[in-house]
């Protein structure tokens, strides 16, 4: 991992944390529309998720399957989040926790 | 808008991972299990003075493990609202618009428009939809003897007007320091202000309209839509109980420092009740009830605005019974000068300025440190403008030698509850963060 700091007078310091080859590669992986990391399952993220809010709001999160699982059973109790199908649901579980989980792996 | 494309990858997001693994990897320090103060090493100390830039980080060891220093955990670049009449915040989420201020945008002894952070919920009224002239205020409820409906100009003629210094602070500031995860915008500092608020007193429009011997709580409901887009719904509707909605505080406004109400703040008329969660003063505001309950609407309910009864694990799941209201916010200050990350010439005092506040309560202290908490010296804090305004202190900081200095401030509240200098307990919805704020400097 390399490190640079560019010092830009007194207004502020900018940091850079360049990454190594694989999560560089990484960093170009995210949809372009919704920001969402390009993964199994982002799709229907998009299609079931961003109608409401922007995806901005699930990107900043980071969650185990059972905060996302709760997250989502508030939205359809409280916030009119349609009914989801349960394989629709598993596949939408399992990439928020995955990508979006308490390590926050894409946050920001 | 930062495109989500990054090619580059904040310290803060490593840190947010895993704060101790990041020190590790970024500066060869562990933490000391037992002081949770950091080992730095030779090989730590090199690579941490390297990339700040420092010849010598100063009182090394008492540096916490776990912390970003200081100077570098503010870099991520501010971004423009300019067409809301916003400059230079933070943008959290663009739909429902989330934005916050960065420290030293927040300077100002009355926060500007410009510079107010921004919490919506839902979707605000259009601006095209929105006739201050015709804009009307219902107040009703259970405990309403009169229900009673007021447009701007009417309720401006009938009541006295008064101006107040009033702080306002999200109940989920500072959220993004919680670790687990807390559910919600991650809010890092800028989620409070400061304004000189116009308006009339809840508590003379409320008792003009008669409020009956069991009236508990007021609610307030708003113009903004709820973001599924059904008109059956709405986004956010909270209250206080009588007792804070009775104070001389508490108003009814139409005016910010002078000024109509920017849009996204709550043009053309909202409730101010200063010192509480900002989701108690109510936006776009077009009826008030005086309840003869505790109101139950949208977001009083379940984990909203709510902490736990009793202090929890970090993680823990807490059944809803055990969730309490937030009532007035903790005691906290914002260093707001100098920047973080500012070079300062040795040998010439620097001076830091900042607000603290304490929600209800005034603040009694403010104390500053410059050698990572080993001492603190008392900072000169001016009175408030009124109750519940923030005050403003200052302090002359020196510096025995060059290299990597942090200022770190403390407030302590009139009952002598002081600022954590850690994040505070955890809960499930991540509010009331008051840990002390920070800044770097390079002294040289
Ligand atoms: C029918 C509208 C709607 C849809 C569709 C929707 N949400 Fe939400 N969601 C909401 C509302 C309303 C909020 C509250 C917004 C706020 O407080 O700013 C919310 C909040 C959230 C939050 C923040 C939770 C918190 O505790 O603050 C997350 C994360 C989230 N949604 C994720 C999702 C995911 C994932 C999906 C798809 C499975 C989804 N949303 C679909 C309406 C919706």
């Amino acid at each position: 991992m390399f490190l640079s700091l560019k010092k830009t007078g007194t207004t502020g310091i900018a940091l850079a944390v360049a990454l190594s080859a694989a999560a560089a590669a990484a960093q170009s992986g995210y949809d372009p529309v919704t920001g969402l990391f390009v993964a199994p399952g982002h799709r229907l993220v998009a299609a079931h998720c961003t109608a409401c809010h922007s995806a901005r709001l699930i990107t900043q999160q980071g969650a185990t399957e059972q905060g996302w699982r709760e997250m989502i059973e508030w939205m359809q109790d409280e916030q009119g989040l349609w009914p989801i199908d349960e394989a629709s649901l598993a596949q939408i579980i399992a990439y928020l926790a995955t990508h979006y989980g308490p390590d926050r792996p894409h946050w920001k | 808008m930062k495109h989500p494309q990054r090619e580059e990858r904040g310290l803060h997001e490593l840190y947010a991972e895993d704060s101790e693994r990041a020190d590790a990897q970024l500066f060869g320090r562990r933490a000391n299990p037992v002081s949770r103060r950091g080992f730095l090493k030779q090989a730590g100390l090199t690579g941490i003075t390297g990339i700040l830039g420092a010849s010598a980080l100063p009182w090394a060891g008492n540096f916490p493990s776990g912390l970003i220093p200081a100077a570098l955990a503010d870099s991520t670049e501010p971004f423009n609202l300019k067409a809301y009449g916003k400059q230079g915040l933070t943008v959290l989420n663009d739909r429902p618009i989330n934005a916050e201020t960065p420290p030293h945008l927040l300077d100002d002894e009355r926060t500007p428009s410009r510079y107010m952070f921004v919490r919506n919920n839902g979707i605000p009224p259009t601006l095209e939809s929105i006739n201050v002239d015709e804009w009307t205020l219902e107040i009703g409820g259970e405990s309403c003897a009169n229900p009673q409906t007021f447009r701007i100009a009417e309720l401006r003629r009938q009541f006295k007007t008064y101006s107040y210094d009033l702080q306002i602070e999200c109940g989920g500031n500072g959220r993004a320091a919680y670790d687990p995860p807390a559910k919600g915008n991650q809010w890092t500092t800028g989620a409070v202000s400061c304004a000189r608020w116009t308006g009339v007193r809840l508590a003379d429009v409320l008792q003009h309209c008669g409020i009956k011997q069991d009236a508990v709580y007021t609610a307030y409901y708003g113009a903004d839509a709820h973001l599924s887009g059904d008109p059956s719904k709405q986004p956010i509707s909270r209250g206080v109980p009588m007792a804070k909605a009775m104070e001389e505080e508490s108003l009814i406004a139409w005016s910010v420092n002078g000024e109509a109400i920017n849009w996204l703040n709550g043009y053309p008329l909202r409730v101010v009740t200063a010192g509480w969660p900002g989701s108690t003063s109510g936006k776009w505001v077009t009826r008030i009830d005086i309840r003869n309950q505790v109101h139950d609407g949208p977001k009083m309910t379940g984990s909203s605005y709510r902490v736990p009864r009793n202090p929890v694990a970090p993680g823990a799941k807490v059944p809803n019974e055990d969730m309490v209201i937030i009532g007035s916010m903790p005691v906290k200050s914002l260093i707001t000068r100098p920047q973080t990350g500012v070079e300062h010439a040795l040998n010439t005092p620097l001076e830091i300025r900042g607000h603290a506040w304490a929600g209800d309560l005034p603040v009694s202290t403010v104390h500053v440190s410059t050698d990572f908490g080993a001492t603190w010296r008392e900072a000169r804090l001016k009175a408030p403008v009124n109750r519940l305004a923030w005050q403003n202190f200052t302090f002359s900081a020196r510096f025995p030698k060059s290299g990597y200095y942090e200022v770190w401030a403390r407030a302590t509240d009139g009952n002598g509850r002081a600022q954590p200098m850690v994040v505070p307990g955890w809960n499930p919805k991540g509010y009331l963060n008051n840990r002390c704020h920070r800044v770097g400097v390079f002294v040289s």
